[in-house]
């Protein structure tokens, strides 16, 4: 297990070695001057380029600039933006937790609807209802995420005019922003509004969960469902039914965990996929997250934030992958060789 | 037992959340509209774009006169009355009494407005060595491009009351800068206590003036709320809050108009009038074209220096087809860069037709070999004077490749698109003007002059001696006639020398939800919201 672990763990370092060396090259091959691209800042007089030279250690070799950018990372300083001229850090902290927010919902959504019928399709194989809900999750898995959003728009906003297209509330409720987590933060405000700022917030979270929690359901419906065949044919569950035991207590004893242990690597392959695509789904929904201020960056040329931007993104799945890696092992023991 | 009170109205809202909207109260006094960028500053002295104007300067601020919304006449706004002297060299404004200036999250102010407010805020840009000239950049483009601070003698205070303005020499337009976006008045208090803290830079960030609404918070790329400034002099008869939804893409603005998450919004594309007046419960609200959309030519580089080689350019493109499928019928072709309505528009002005054999002739003449590349700037975002720059830049350079040249069509964000504009880095760039002011000069100075090439909006770099003195002969003469001779001159001039290629003069538009009134939308003014109302 020891051996596991430092294998994973030379694999996570080894990993954001490589990203910070790319986002690190990036300060420099981006069009301008290092000195800008990796401060942030753009007008500066004689005396503070040589100080903002001095503290990036741009008039050092490679090396050292290198290991002064990756301190200055670890301490949290990550530049200022061009385009706000705030600090990288603060304005991540502000779009993380929306992304954060509409993720979790959507993968939540996803384990909540995935798992329970991707099992019931496998019970049920070769049944009417295996084949109808696996045709639907093909489908579902096939269309593109960014086509699916357009067409919830359509047809629930616009059509219908049942649901709000974009943002996280109605920007005449003002909510103090405590956590970024629009839930959690209207209901710890004191507004007079509450209840109807928070149903106003939950209409605005139905479309986005909904279109991104898609793929993640149909990938944890199929691998469940699949699962669930295969142990059905394993001569344990034979000899099970021979003994009589019913549907649901076999389901209960044999069936579910043994499926789970191949489910759960599954759930961390969705959680890449919602990571990528949450930025897709932010953009067609106008939500304020990472996404959003990422495309916005590149838009505005604005290459402070597209580096860190890029580093934090990339760091953040590749650490959600291994843990996740890891707390599968830690509950297969097949797996850790 | 928090915790699980939260759960109840967590449910109870997630089964309320699939049925409609029940009475809202707080919806009902305000109102959203989605406005088309971010602002630069909060400071309309500092600025010529039209999206910071229009989300500061009627909301923020007032200013001495104001243009009547019907005929143009100049009204008394923070000045109670005026007078000009006899020579024409002496301005004097009583300034009224019982405006108080908003109070805000740093700022409480002590007094009400009165004449240091006044001379603060002209003397910012006038006087060079004033504490707060150089603050924020020291660039004032209105007022360098029109050179005002040249012909100013003195700004004094007579009395608390009185403010007086003297001049050099005549200048008949004078008195239309008063009413204009770029005149705010700002505090004077709030800026003195600025300085004492060290960060008078705050002046435009967070701003204080008398305007019917203070900034509460401002998201650059998301939103800014205004709050109702509870003592506005003009009385406190309108919505409570004030939400400016930045959605830079049109199509996204009337989705959300249709979906209500917007009361109002800005810019609607003329290919989308169609859809506004098929749908129920939105109106469409229009002011005439002050405006003017045109192709600059950057003077500065080769071979844009040549006239013959812009004549030529002008001579390659077809403006029918971009009337057609850029303003879908919502623009009138120019023939000068005054529209039809200018008092000083010549009626005679006439442009070189489309001619791709001319133009080829003409370029050939000039030595401009075939396969030339050059590039086109598209501005980024929609102005009524030109809806679809990128649009109307991949026309046109259909149009080049007939005459030979390969166009390559450019883009950024606006803020950065202006700023790389200002460093002159194009060869040619579609992009327009609104006028702020009735008087002619309002187009040909901003666009033209030489001191605009340094510092404003004069996107061609082009200057010319003898054009800049004619304007400036014509501020001085006081005969109508003998001033629109003048202008005609200059115009004659432009037609000559082709700095910029006008295309044309638009409509601007602005849709509504069928409740929201008395939005303040009128030719050389921007979007005010002090009177507006919001039926259930």
């Amino acid at each position: 297990m020891i051996y596991y672990l430092l294998r994973r763990l030379n694999l996570l370092i080894s990993t954001l070695f490589i990203l910070s060396i790319i986002a690190f090259s990036l300060g420099h091959l981006f069009p301008g001057d290092p000195v800008q691209n990796f401060s942030g800042l753009r007008e500066f007089d004689y005396n503070q380029y040589t100080d903002l030279q001095e503290k990036y250690q741009l008039n050092q070799g490679y090396i050292s600039q290198y290991f002064t950018y990756i301190s200055h990372i670890l301490q949290g300083d990550l530049g200022v933006s061009f385009n706000s001229k705030a600090p990288i850090t603060k304005e991540l902290a502000q779009v993380a937790p929306a992304s954060l927010e509409l993720s979790i919902y959507a993968l939540l959504l996803a384990l909540l609807i995935g798992i329970p019928l991707g099992f019931w399709a496998g019970m049920r194989h070769q049944k009417l209802s295996d084949y109808t809900l696996y045709s639907l999750s093909v489908v579902g898995n096939s269309i593109p995420i960014f086509w699916l959003g357009l067409m919830v728009i359509l047809f629930f906003a616009l059509t219908l005019n049942w649901l709000p297209m974009s943002g996280r509330i109605n920007l005449l409720y003002e909510i103090p922003e405590v956590s970024g987590f629009i839930l959690y933060d209207i209901l710890k405000s004191d507004v007079s509004y509450k209840y109807l700022a928070l149903q106003d917030a939950l209409r605005h979270l139905i479309l986005p969960t909904i279109t991104l929690a898609m793929v993640p359901i149909t990938l944890l419906l199929t691998t469940t469902r699949n699962t669930v065949i295969q142990i059905m044919q394993t001569s344990y569950i034979k000899a099970a039914q021979t003994k009589g035991l019913s549907v649901w207590q076999l389901a209960k004893r044999h069936v579910f965990r043994n499926t789970m242990l191949s489910v759960i690597p599954q759930i961390a392959m969705a959680f890449n996929v919602l990571m990528t695509s949450v930025m897709i789904t932010e953009i067609i929904f106008s939500w304020p997250g990472v996404g959003s201020w990422l495309i916005e960056a590149i838009y505005q040329r604005d290459y402070p934030v597209i580096k860190a931007g890029l580093l934090v993104v990339s760091s953040f799945i590749v650490v959600i992958h291994v843990s996740i890696d890891v707390l599968h092992a830690l509950t297969n023991p097949l797996y850790r060789r | 037992m928090k915790i699980s009170r939260h759960w109840v109205i967590f449910l109870s809202a997630l089964v309320m959340s699939a049925c409609k909207q029940a009475d809202t109260s707080i919806l009902d006094q305000g109102v959203i509209y989605c406005s088309e960028g971010s602002p630069e500053t909060f400071n309309p002295q500092l600025v010529t774009s039209a999206t910071t104007l229009d989300a500061v300067s009627r909301q923020l601020f007032n200013r001495l006169l104001e243009f009547d919304p019907v005929d143009n006449s100049l009204q008394p706004s923070l000045a109670e009355y005026w007078m000009v002297s006899q020579d024409g060299l002496t301005y004097t404004f009583k300034i009224r009494s019982g405006v108080q200036f908003q109070t805000t999250r740093n700022f409480i102010p002590s007094r009400e407005l009165n004449a240091d407010d006044v001379i603060f805020s002209f003397n910012r840009w006038y006087d060079v060595d004033h504490p707060y000239h150089q603050v924020n950049g020291g660039i004032y483009p209105y007022f360098d491009s029109m050179q005002l601070a040249e012909n100013i003698k003195a700004i004094t205070r007579v009395s608390s009351r009185v403010v007086r303005f003297t001049l050099y020499k005549k200048d008949h337009d004078f008195i239309q800068h008063f009413a204009s976006h770029y005149t705010p008045i700002h505090s004077a208090e709030y800026a003195e206590q600025l300085l004492t803290a060290e960060t008078p830079e705050l002046l435009d960030s967070q701003p204080v003036g008398t305007g019917p609404f203070k900034l509460t918070e401002y998201h650059k790329d998301a939103f800014i709320r205004f709050k109702q400034h509870s003592s506005y002099w003009e009385g406190t008869d309108y919505i409570q809050n004030l939400v400016f939804d930045i959605t830079s893409q049109s199509s996204l603005r009337l989705a959300k108009l249709i979906t209500k998450e917007c009361d109002l919004i800005a810019y609607p594309a003329s290919s989308e009038m169609q859809v506004l007046s098929n749908a129920k419960n939105i109106s469409v609200q229009a002011k005439t074209a002050n405006n003017v959309g045109f192709w600059a030519f950057n003077t500065l580089k080769a071979p844009f220096d040549n006239p013959k080689v812009r004549y030529a350019l002008a001579a390659a493109i077809d403006k029918e087809t971009i009337l057609r499928a850029v303003y879908y019928g919502t623009a009138i072709k120019a023939n000068s860069i005054l529209p039809p309505n200018s008092w000083a528009y010549n009626p005679n002005a006439e442009l070189p037709q489309y001619d791709p054999a001319l133009a080829r002739k003409l370029l050939k003449e000039a030595g401009i070999p075939d396969g030339f590349k050059m590039n086109i700037w598209a501005m980024p975002i929609e102005r009524p004077y030109n809806p679809n720059a990128h649009k109307m830049a991949e026309l046109i350079s259909s149009n080049l490749a007939e005459v030979g040249i390969e166009a390559n069509i450019v883009s950024y964000e606006w803020n950065t698109f202006r700023r790389l504009l200002s460093e002159q880095r194009h060869d040619s760039v579609l992009i327009g003007w609104a006028a702020d002011t009735p008087s002619p000069d309002n187009f040909l100075s901003p666009i033209f002059s030489c001191a605009s090439a340094i510092v404003g909006s004069n996107r061609s770099a082009w200057c010319n001696t003898d054009f800049d003195e004619i304007l400036y002969t014509a501020a001085q003469t006081e005969d109508k006639n003998e001033r629109k001779a003048l202008y005609i001159q200059a115009q004659k001039i432009l037609q000559n020398e082709m700095p910029v290629v006008p295309i044309a003069h638009s409509t601007h538009y602005l849709a509504k939800l069928d409740n929201v009134h008395n939005v303040h939308f009128y030719p050389n003014t921007s979007i005010g919201f002090s009177k507006v109302e919001k039926n259930k």
